[in-house]
């Protein structure tokens, strides 16, 4: 529902109301966008429900495949999942016939003071996403060979150094923040984290050593 | 009253140990709470070595701080950086952080200070005054109960749908599918696992909760390259505490949210975290202030938090009276028990007065110590927010991946946590809300247990649902207010389609 | 940057793919069994639950016998699974797990994620028999009435059972042929299984005695039916034993300590030595007496090898003969 807050009371098109008397309290500002969506937009628009209803298909049908030893008159570890398998499609069928019919709609949008701070939509910027998830992966990946030591220490120094903090305590921080939370734990909550392989097993060792954790 | 005294007494008899290990207890809660991918559960097997030395009644005392903080604690990360540090937190996340968006963190962060406070004190009461009807009320609950409460948390949905339902019920059964990937426990099938073991493990829901909240949080700001606005602050900081006034005109959502968390909590199980849902759907279905309600409402905080907090004493209870450790804090509470020798059961508080004054004493105090310290870490804990975001990213990556990798002591969890990371950037991107797909993932699998539990018991009886007195009265309203909430969200969506139609006429004039 | 990047993730995935980080002994255990790396001890429930706390209490005699540490961890899912999987994926040299009867049925009911050949059996440190219970509040009052109600209503008295062709089902197919016909309902967590019983959602309750502690001494549950032919020593009650209605076969549940098969033969010996002070801990056996476990739980390597392969070879024979298993 439109927030009560009012930020002036125009529409985007001053000549409404002209002459007539104020017979209802004024409206929040809006702003509206129209658009005109071409069959092959609404497709590009509708990709990914299009493919959750696929998946939802293909999952139903698995599901009759699950092995396991029956027993009678009892529902089985199919039904559950089939069910949620069968409301995923539902809904999903309802949204798709929602966007096809409201394809050429305007969208209005409520402003409200708040705009600035909201922009849902803020500009991505594609190869930092790419950058991002690549040191996500790497870090988890690299766990197994290297240790969590050492892969903790190497993340946060390159997540911080590449998220643009370039100054030279971003070693420290990460050194220090690397090893104290291996510290805490492993030692303190006795998390059994990797120690990776080889010299950096042996080095990683060495270090839980000194300080302290057996 | 004998019992104040009592407590009293036990707390002079505790001497400054008591006090030491309750205010301890009580940051450790917070703590673990705080950090994203931590849980309670893991604070109290963290101090479990510890408590070998100490006797039940001071080891209790602890425990039971953690856990109380525990269910407090994650609501300062859901406010102050969009990530719920605790399953239960969930629900007031998108009020929360809302709010602390628009300036208002001081005053969110009060709230649910207060709300942690009431429903302590609520739950509270409770435990001391009507254990025994509440356990009798608890028995009477068989598993057709426990399935019709966790429907009614799945309704909740409707309560957090923002702007499509429609995509808010995607999500919902597609985190109900993914809960299901891995080892059936009835059956023992292996359902969904492609062949790969990381899916035979299964899909745990805290790896979803970590990756679609934490990770993804911390991705985007990356991917945003640091630049979207910081939480504002004003100039100066207001009181965190609310205001007499400003307590009376919510006194509705704190009683319906107490109200809500004790009730659940007489089914054991996601205690807590199914408390908070469902509060939050009542609060939109019957609260004053509903329609503010996803917009940065303090309602949106107080109801779900009072729940919580108050579904504590619930499990205890269930623990105490019952001896049935209905969560997986009160499981390593009750080994405590075991390894003192104590047995919980209906005739403890009268072979334990001095423990249960203990027990009673501990908690009340926990609950106002929670308090004063969640008021007191407030406004340090705002300005923690002038760190550069790109150090808070990188911690909260750290932490992610150790809450998931501490669940199974397996780096499968983690690599789970970082897929829905990235896929919880997408689903935002795409406007699928996140709440329900959480919802869905820890709902999801105790509704078919339950369900699947009762048609066995039944021989596949579904009328059973309806003609036990007590399941067909929960499922009753379960279904009224799932239609209510349908009803309004057409109604709204309706007139708002209404609206919008005279104000495109309008701009078209 | 972004080469820097590309560097970090290429070389962590290239060491990923070539570097094999689980199977190799790298150091842990020296050439003639002694230890300078602490070992993991795996239990593969949930924290509180019966094996944790077994765990917990045999974790510093071993410690205090091997002169390292033996960190519990909690792994649970899946029966036991699960906890089995973390310790064939870890160093052999350094994991032990902590394992009830109740996963090794789900080898031979065939849904397990592991095999026989994968572990070595360290030593055995408890032995309990199970029971039948009911709530002293609910429908039935004694054997005679379960019992005649089960036969003259085949499946329909209800039981709870921790499910999946566990050995319950298996005792209670053995029950099915002597006539005693009732329906299992399964419950993953033990305190499910009670709060069934109790609430009277179940007519009866499958469990070791152990497991139901409280609620004995609370006087909510009583026993009915023993899987045995001897009482259980501190168990009070006026009980039937399976053997008097003809299941003399039994198959007990009991918590051994198992190594990865990979470990070395003597690092295996050198823990079951250790082992053997489990027996006379205080801490441990008044732990034993409270849960009341049988006496003589304890097993030696020697012996307990040929004795899962015994209890195994006996699951499968009744699972087959009960028509538990196909």
């Amino acid at each position: 529902m439109p927030r009560e807050v009012v930020t002036g009371g125009e529409t985007t098109d001053p000549s409404t109301g002209a002459g007539e008397p104020e017979t209802r309290a004024p409206e929040p500002s809006v702003e509206v966008i129209e658009r005109q969506t071409s069959p092959a937009g609404l497709a590009k628009e509708l990709l990914p429900e299009i493919g959750i209803l696929l998946v939802a298909a293909y999952l139903f049908y698995v599901a009759g495949d699950f092995d396991y030893r029956e027993r009678p008159g009892q529902l089985g570890p199919q039904f559950w999942p089939r069910m949620a398998a069968v409301g995923l499609g539902v809904a999903v069928l309802v949204r798709i016939a929602q966007t096809i019919r409201d394809r050429n709609r305007p969208v209005v949008r409520v402003k409200s003071e708040f705009d600035e701070y909201e922009q849902s939509e803020a500009e991505v910027h594609w190869p930092s996403f790419g950058l991002a998830a690549g040191l996500v992966v790497g870090y988890a990946a690299s766990t197994m060979f290297v240790g969590y030591m050492f892969s903790t220490v190497l993340f946060l120094g390159l997540f911080i150094w590449l998220g643009g903090q370039r100054r030279w305590y971003v070693t420290l921080v990460a050194a220090v923040g690397g090893l104290l939370f291996t510290y805490i734990f492993v030692g303190v909550v006795y998390v059994s984290v990797p120690t990776g392989v080889g010299i950096f097993d042996t080095i990683t060792v060495a270090v839980y050593r000194l300080l302290g954790i057996q | 009253m004998d019992i104040v005294v009592d407590m009293f007494n036990a707390v002079i008899d505790g001497g400054i140990s008591f006090w030491i290990l309750l205010v301890g207890g009580v940051f450790i809660g917070l703590l673990v709470g705080v950090l994203p991918g931590l849980t309670f559960v893991m604070g109290v097997l963290l101090i479990l070595p510890f408590t070998y030395s100490m006797g039940a009644g001071q080891a209790l005392v602890m425990m039971i701080a953690v856990y109380v903080a525990g269910t407090y604690g994650g609501a300062l990360t859901a406010i102050l950086l969009n990530i719920p540090g605790e399953p239960n937190d969930v629900p007031l996340t998108r009020d929360g952080h809302t709010m602390a968006r628009r300036g208002r963190a001081a005053e969110a962060l009060g709230w649910a200070a207060l709300a942690a406070l009431f429903g302590g004190i609520a739950g509270w009461l409770l435990l001391v005054f009507f254990s025994q009807p509440f356990a009798s009320v608890a028995l009477s609950f068989g598993s057709a109960e426990y399935f019709a409460i966790v429907l009614l948390g799945l309704t909740s949905v409707l309560a957090l749908s923002g702007s499509s339902t429609m995509k808010a019920l995607i999500s919902l059964f597609a985190g109900m599918l993914l809960a299901t990937v891995g080892l059936d426990d009835i059956y023992g099938a292996v359902r969904y696992d492609f062949g790969t073991t990381i899916l035979r493990d299964g899909i745990n829901y805290l790896a979803i909760l970590v990756g679609v909240y934490a990770l993804t949080e911390a991705l985007t700001r990356f991917a945003e390259r640091f630049a979207g606005k910081a939480p504002q602050q004003p100039a100066e900081i207001k009181t965190t505490i609310p205001g007499l006034s400003a307590i009376r005109s919510r006194l509705g959502s704190l009683t319906r949210g107490m109200a809500t968390g004790v009730f659940v909590s007489a089914g054991p199980g996601a205690g807590s975290t199914v408390g908070s849902f469902v509060a939050y759907g009542v609060e939109k279905q019957f609260g004053k202030h509903k329609d503010e309600l996803g917009k940065g409402s303090p309602s949106g905080i107080i109801a779900p938090q009072s729940a919580s907090t108050a579904s504590v004493s619930g499990a205890l209870i269930h623990l105490l009276v019952l001896g049935i450790p209905g969560s997986g804090a009160s499981a390593v509470l009750l080994g405590v028990f075991q390894l003192n020798n104590i047995n919980p059961g209906p005739l403890i508080f009268e072979q334990q007065e001095e423990l249960i004054a203990t027990i009673f004493a501990g908690l009340i105090i926990s609950i106002f110590v929670m308090f004063i310290m969640g008021i007191l870490a407030a406004k340090p804990m705002i300005r923690m927010l002038n760190v550069p975001e790109v150090y808070v990213a990188a911690f909260v990556v750290l932490f992610a991946y150790v809450g998931a990798f501490a669940l199974r002591q397996s780096i499968s969890d983690v690599w789970i946590m970082t897929a829905f990371g990235v896929l919880g950037f997408f689903m935002l991107r795409g406007g699928y809300p996140l709440a329900p797909l959480v919802l869905g993932a820890i709902l999801g699998p105790l509704a078919e247990r339950y369900f699947t539990t009762t048609m066995i018991r039944n021989a596949n009886d579904w009328t059973v649902f309806f003609t036990r007195p007590l399941s067909a009265v929960l499922l009753t309203i379960t279904v009224a207010v799932f239609a209510l909430l349908a009803y309004r969200a057409i109604r709204d969506s309706r007139r708002a389609r209404a609206v919008t139609d005279s104000q495109i006429a309008g701009s078209r004039t | 940057m972004t080469v820097a990047v590309g560097l970090f993730v290429a070389t962590a995935f290239g060491a990923a793919a070539c570097g094999d980080t689980g199977g190799e002994s790298t150091g842990g255990g020296g050439g003639d069994g002694k230890f300078n790396r602490p070992i993991t001890l795996v239990v593969p429930f949930t924290p509180g639950s019966g094996s944790d706390q077994a765990a917990r209490l045999v974790s510093p005699v071993l410690e205090k016998g091997l002169g390292v540490q033996f960190p519990v961890i909690n792994v649970p899912g899946a029966t036991g699974n699960t906890g089995m999987t973390k310790l064939l994926q870890s160093r052999p040299s350094e994991t032990i797990a902590s394992v009830p009867a109740d996963t090794f049925a789900t080898v031979t009911a065939g849904t397990s994620t592991f095999k026989l050949e994968d572990i070595k059996p360290i030593c055995r440190i408890s032995l309990a028999p199970s029971f039948i219970w009911i709530n002293t509040k609910g429908k039935y009052k004694s054997w005679d009435d379960l019992s005649q109600a089960a036969k003259a209503k085949p499946d329909t008295v209800t039981v709870a059972t921790v499910g999946q062709g566990g050995i319950d089902d298996i005792m209670l197919g053995a029950l099915a042929q002597k006539g005693f016909k009732f329906r299992t309902v399964p419950f993953a967590e033990n305190s499910e299984r009670k709060g069934a019983l109790l609430s009277n959602d179940v007519d009866a309750l499958y469990e070791q005695s152990g497991d139901v502690k409280e609620n004995i001494d609370g006087g909510q549950f009583i026993p009915v039916l023993m899987f045995g032919s001897e009482k259980q020593k501190g168990l009070k009650g006026d009980y039937t034993l399976s053997s008097d209605v003809g299941v003399t076969e039994v198959i007990d549940q009991y918590r051994g300590l198992y190594a990865n098969a990979k470990m070395p033969d003597n690092e295996v010996d050198a823990v079951a030595e250790a082992c053997a002070a489990v027996e006379d801990d205080p801490k441990y056996t008044e732990f034993q007496e409270r849960t009341l476990e049988q006496e003589g739980g304890f097993m030696p390597r020697s012996e307990f090898e040929a004795y899962v392969e015994e209890s195994l070879g006996k699951m499968e024979k009744l699972g087959k003969q009960y028509g538990v298993y196909e």
